[in-house]
Formats: structure tokens, sequence, C-alpha cells
């Protein structure tokens, strides 16, 4: 019966700690992903959340891809003089240190054609992409709005 | 200066341009004087006053596919904001906090209605408009039909839409008025309230201008 030295023990933590550490300080982090419950003949649904940039470089996002969708995009809201429009964004850049911010009014995923029925407390997975090639997933949960604490939407 | 002045290549542009700021600054003070004649508005934020548009006759489907006209717009309070259907993120925000707010005025305002006008009825057939509007709120109103009924009511409020279409795309997106529109029970479009919209803000424009209409008649 091998012995187990407490040397190695101590290496076997280290490894196993290692990419943990190394992810909160080297990384994009990903949050409060939700999707707005929508009524059931609607096909378009959209998607917020907030994306941190812990990494010493800028990130560019640029897909977003669901299997629970036919296709995703990243579109903006604008309402100017009085008028209301939404203009695709190809990617989104993240500066070192930065937390963008999806929210409604503004930045947000479209989410077209829902391959199921989703109703709040559904879990969607979503993955997204970066033009250095990282991927990277979060899932969502599908939540009705509730205007009154969407800026501090968190669950 | 002086010399070049006199010279008629500069002499032409410098009359032309003494007769555009003139005609410019008469403009202006007419307007100023108008202004100063239409002051019986009360400052209330939303409110057009005096004069507010009386609504013509317009006819669109509800969403249960039944007429709607003027008839159904007098003797009411009615809330109107127009969107479309496939709009993800700005119509789905206005209707539910029209719906907060519906909750908040209903049970003061007996009389009060809220309604979404489709501004795309190439897609959004009386069914879909049914289970969207019944969605956020089942007392909601949903009014489409075809482009020219919408047009009968969307340009005498001044509703302007855009359709984005770029080839076959069946995924288009419509620019569309973010604003919600006030119009009282003579039917008479009394007041426009501006995005972003907020519940209690609703309530309290609502309110502030039933009141002031109120106390004219």
């Amino acid at each position: 019966m091998h012995r187990v030295s407490f040397a190695k023990v101590v290496i076997l933590i280290f490894i196993l700690i290692k990419p943990i550490t190394l992810q909160a300080h080297d990384s994009i982090i990903l949050s409060h992903a939700w999707i707005s419950e929508a009524p059931p003949t609607v096909s378009i649904l959209a998607g917020y959340l907030e994306i941190k940039n812990n990494t010493n470089e800028t990130k560019i996002l640029n897909a977003v891809s669901g299997s629970d969708f036919n296709h995703i995009e990243i579109h903006q809201s604008i309402i100017r003089n009085g008028m209301a429009s939404m203009e695709k964004q190809n990617e989104l850049s993240i500066t070192p240190g930065q937390t963008l911010k999806l929210t409604p009014g503004g930045y947000h995923l479209m989410l077209f054609d829902p391959s199921r029925p989703l109703r709040s407390g559904d879990t969607v997975p979503l993955e997204f992409s970066f033009a250095d090639g990282h991927k990277q997933t979060i899932n969502a949960t599908v939540e009705k709005r509730n205007n009154s604490t969407h800026e501090h939407h968190h669950h | 200066m002086i010399s070049q002045l006199s010279n008629s290549r500069f002499l032409i542009p410098v009359m032309i341009a003494v007769a555009v700021l003139a005609a410019a600054s008469g403009f202006y003070i007419s307007l100023k004087q108008n202004q100063q004649v239409v002051q019986i508005n009360p400052g209330i934020d939303g409110l057009f006053w005096p004069n507010p548009k009386q609504l013509n006759e317009f006819s669109v489907l509800d969403q249960n596919g039944n007429p709607f006209s003027l008839k159904q717009i007098k003797g009411k309070w009615s809330l109107v904001f127009f969107g479309y259907t496939h709009c993800p993120d700005i119509c789905p925000i206005t209707m539910s906090v029209m719906s907060e707010s519906y909750k908040m005025l209903a049970q003061q305002n007996k009389d009060a209605q809220t309604i979404f006008v489709s501004v795309d009825p190439e897609r959004d057939t009386t069914d879909k408009l049914l289970q969207y509007v019944n969605y956020f709120n089942p007392e909601f109103i949903g009014l489409g039909g075809d482009l020219n009924m919408i047009q009968g009511l969307t340009k005498q409020i001044g509703i302007a839409f855009y359709y984005n279409k770029e080839g076959s795309n069946e995924n288009y997106l419509v620019d569309h008025s973010a604003s919600v529109f006030l119009i009282d029970p003579k039917g008479r479009l009394v007041g426009k309230l501006s995005p972003p919209h907020k519940k209690e803000q609703i309530v309290k424009q609502f309110t502030t201008i039933r009141d002031f209409i109120n106390a004219q008649s």
C-alpha cells in the first residue's frame, strides 16, 4: 500500500486550487443572466446579463448562441426624438476591469424562435464567444419583468 | 475688407446673408409673439393645451376581430401605445409598466382603458394581438387590422413608424414612437407621456391631466 506523503497532498491541493484562483483573477465573469418571459405567441425574447472583464486586455464579444434558440443577436435599444429603434451590434468591446451591463432599454440579447415555450423559472444555457476564441457558458433564468427592481436585478 | 465688400463677387452672398438673417429674425419675433398669446398652457408636463386635437372617425379591429372606432374611445380615458409584438425590449417594458400603472389607475378610474396599437399588421394577426395583450392584462385592448386602417389612427395622432426590411428577412425591425398618448372622453388628444416610462410617472401625469381637463368643462 502506498503512503501518500504530506508534500504530495499539498501539491495536489495546489494543483486543484490553482485553476480556480486563476479564473478569479484572469477571466471573464458572466452573471445575472435572465431572459424576460413573454406572451406565448412572441417568437423573439430579450436576454440580459452582466459581463465583467477581469483580464488585462480588452475582450470582444462577437457571438452568442444557445441550443434553445434558432439564433441570437446583440442589439441596443435607442430612443431618439421619441422614436424607439434597435441597432444590431456585431460585437461588444469590454475593456480591462469593465463590467458591461445588458439591461432593459439598453444593450440586450435578441433570442430568436425558442424551440420550446419558456416560462418563468426555466433555465436556458447561453454560450458567449469572444474574438480571441474564448467561449463561456452561463445558465440564464426566465423571469417575469419587474420594472421597479429591474435596474438592480438579481436573484 | 471694405474694398473686398465692394467687389461684386462678395456683394451678392453678403446681401443674401443679410436677407436670410432678416427673414429669420422676423420669423423668430413672430414666433415669440405667438407664444405669448398662447400662454394659457398651465405648464403641466405632457399636456396638449389649449386646442387639443379632436380625433376624427377611424376604423380598426380589436383583439377579438371586432370593429373599433371613435365610439369605443368616447366616454373613456385612453392610454395608447404604438408598438409591435416582435419587439423584444422597449415594447414589453412599456406594456409591463402600463400594466402596473393600470392596476393603480383602474381603482380610481372606472373609465380608464389601455390600448396597444400594432404598427406591424403583417405579422400581428388578431390571434397574436389577443394573446399579447392578455398576457399583460386581460382588460387591455389590442388594435390592428390592415395598414390602411391603422394609418387612419396613426396619422391623426402623428405617429411615425418605419420598417427596416432588408431583402426577405421576416425578422425585420420596426422603428416606432416610444411615447404613450392620452385621449380624453371627448376623443381629444390631450397628452403625450414621454419615455422612459415609470408607473408612478404615468399615474401622476394621467391624474394631473385628467383633473385639469375635468376642471375646464
